[in-house]
């Protein structure tokens, strides 16, 4: 559904990808790891349109968006929940998630509306403070906003970065099963994660990016058996 | 009435008269605030393209005799234009990490208009039409002069107008969402470049009537205005605090009557000095203004 072949990405001089090919497949949850400064984020805002790449290509559902822009990607059906939330803090969470719609209301405000209120029927904590600004949420309630207005824009694909950054143990469990319930009702997903343990219980393939680069490419039985990602992601806990 | 009474009632009316006409002021710093917010930058050229504005709405005043709120709205409209055009050459194709170059553009732009206004009328002051201005409501003991009334009448409802679409429309959630967090409203699909574009726009208009009832106020448009309106303006944004629109509206009105005031005391020669010295007041013990955050930005 998703391909990503031989992609570069700089800042300035910096290389940060230096030919990165993965792929997530259609109705599956896909996990990128890696460590701090492997690229991960640069991968994902390339695919979403905010970085333009030096080289090579990105391809959804078979049509070409490596020069797309990022309202031209949305538009496609892919959406990114960005690294540490971004929600707009100034604005209600209502208008956060009708900020979501944007590209929608002009052409259906009434689709979108109703959306509105079935996306704050799925997520009561959002529903409880929906008049509140964003900016005086706590950090889960942001990621839950985060992810449910990336879900305002009707995405096929959801690209996540990171959603379970600086959140309790209990929440980071609601997240992922947020992000196994949407792949159920059939949004293929691009995770990227750092926390492997918790990766390894809802994706179905997996890739290792190190220093803009792809490291290893396996399902979750190669890398739980994987020596390096052993020692580096798992601890003893894996093995 | 008592001695004491009659020793303030003028000084209350200038008040009065002060923060009518501080109203423009307003305009103008939401102007430069709006723009602030949204792209983080300042727009130095923001006052000279409001009486620019101002001074092309003479031709429907002067070759059509158009009555003086079509004039106004001619003024909005040709600020607006001279609002994108400012957007295009100053801001559209500098690069983010270089906001010198941004400022020292709009410095550029703020001189070019300047000069071309003082070209096209030879430096002369035009005469500039009003509304109202031969009526005066009398307010036992105070008076409110109809010009002025208008004037501050206009404005409350251009700066309705723009909450209305700030905080009501579609494009009110772009502008917001650009200005809060610009990667997430690309995110989004808003196109940031379009909503700075629409920015320059609608402030642009609004700064257009603010030159309009400059005119209209003192009943001529002289290349005079616009370097004292670019410093009321900054001042007021600061005051106010960058980016907050009801900081810039209570500040508009503030200076209007502080300034008022002092030139009632002490002159108009004198009066801008007192200006300066509540803006350093301000500077000295509340640095982020009257309604902004001491981070400014993330
Ligand atoms: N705006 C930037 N300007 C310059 N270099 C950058 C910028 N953003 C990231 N980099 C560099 O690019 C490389 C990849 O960064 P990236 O943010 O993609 O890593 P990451 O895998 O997401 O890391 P993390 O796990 O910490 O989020 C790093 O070496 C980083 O220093
Ligand atoms: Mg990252």
């Amino acid at each position: 559904m998703l391909e990503v072949q031989g992609l570069v990405t700089n800042y300035g001089m910096i290389e940060a990808l230096k030919g990165v090919d993965i792929s997530a497949a259609e109705g599956r949850i896909t996990c990128v790891l890696g460590p701090n400064g492997a690229g991960k984020t640069t991968l994902l805002m390339t695919i979403a349109g905010l970085l333009r790449p030096r080289r090579g290509s990105v391809t959804f559902e078979g049509r070409d968006i490596t020069a797309a822009s990022s309202a031209a990607v949305v538009h496609q059906g892919l959406a990114l929940v960005p690294e540490n939330r971004l929600v707009f803090p100034d604005m209600t969470v209502r208008e956060n998630l009708v900020a979501g719609a944007y590209t929608r209301l002009a052409r259906n405000r009434g689709e979108a509306m109703a959306d509105l209120d079935r996306m704050l029927e799925r997520f009561p904590v959002l529903n409880a403070r929906v008049n509140a600004n964003a900016g005086t949420l706590s950090g889960g309630e942001q990621q839950m906003l985060a992810v449910a207005r990336a879900l305002m824009t009707k995405p096929r694909c959801l690209l996540m970065d990171e959603p379970s950054l600086g959140l309790a143990p209990l929440i980071v469990a609601e997240v992922f099963n947020i992000i196994r319930e949407l792949n159920e009702d059939g949004v293929t997903i691009l995770l990227v994660e750092q926390n492997a343990h918790m990766a390894l219980t809802v994706a179905h393939h997996f890739f290792l990016l190190d220093q803009g680069l792809v490291a290893f490419d396996g399902d979750p039985g190669a890398m739980a058996e994987d020596e390096v990602i052993q020692r580096a992601y798992l601890g003893s806990a894996g093995g | 009435m008592s001695d004491f009474w009659w020793d303030v009632i003028d000084p209350i009316q200038s008040v009065l008269d002060g923060v009518m006409f501080g109203s423009i002021y307003a305009l103008i710093g939401i102007g430069f605030t709006l723009i602030f917010g949204v792209m983080h930058k300042i727009n130095l050229a923001y006052a000279a393209a409001s009486i620019g504005g101002a001074y092309a709405s003479l031709a429907a005043f002067q070759l059509l005799s158009a009555p003086a709120l079509v004039v106004f709205l001619c003024a909005a409209v040709a600020s607006g234009v001279i609002g994108y055009a400012v957007y295009i050459c100053c801001f559209r194709f500098i690069p983010e990490h270089l906001p010198l170059a941004t400022l020292m553009a709009s410095v550029g732009m703020l001189i070019l208009i300047d000069e071309v206004v003082v070209h096209a009328t030879a430096g002369m002051p035009e005469p500039y039409p009003a509304m109202f201005d031969d009526v005066m409501i009398d307010l036992e003991p105070f008076w409110v002069r109809g010009d002025l009334l208008m004037i501050f009448v206009l404005s409350v409802i251009a700066m309705m107008i723009l909450l209305y679409i700030l905080y009501r429309t579609r494009l009110g959630i772009a502008t917001r969402a650009v200005a809060q967090q610009p990667a997430a409203a690309q995110l989004c699909g808003i196109g940031q470049q379009n909503t700075n574009a629409v920015t320059f726009i609608i402030t642009g208009a609004l700064g257009g009537l603010a030159g309009a009832m400059v005119g209209a106020s003192v009943g001529i448009l002289s290349p005079l205005l616009a370097l004292p309106l670019t410093v009321k303006g900054l001042i007021v944004t600061v005051i106010g605090g960058l980016g907050s629109i009801p900081g810039a509206i209570v500040a508009g009105l503030l200076v209007g009557g502080f300034e008022n005031v002092f030139q009632y005391f002490r002159g108009v020669t004198e009066r801008d000095i007192y200006v300066m010295l509540l803006l350093f007041v301000f500077l000295t013990f509340r640095p982020q203004g009257l309604f902004g955050r001491m981070s400014t930005r993330d």
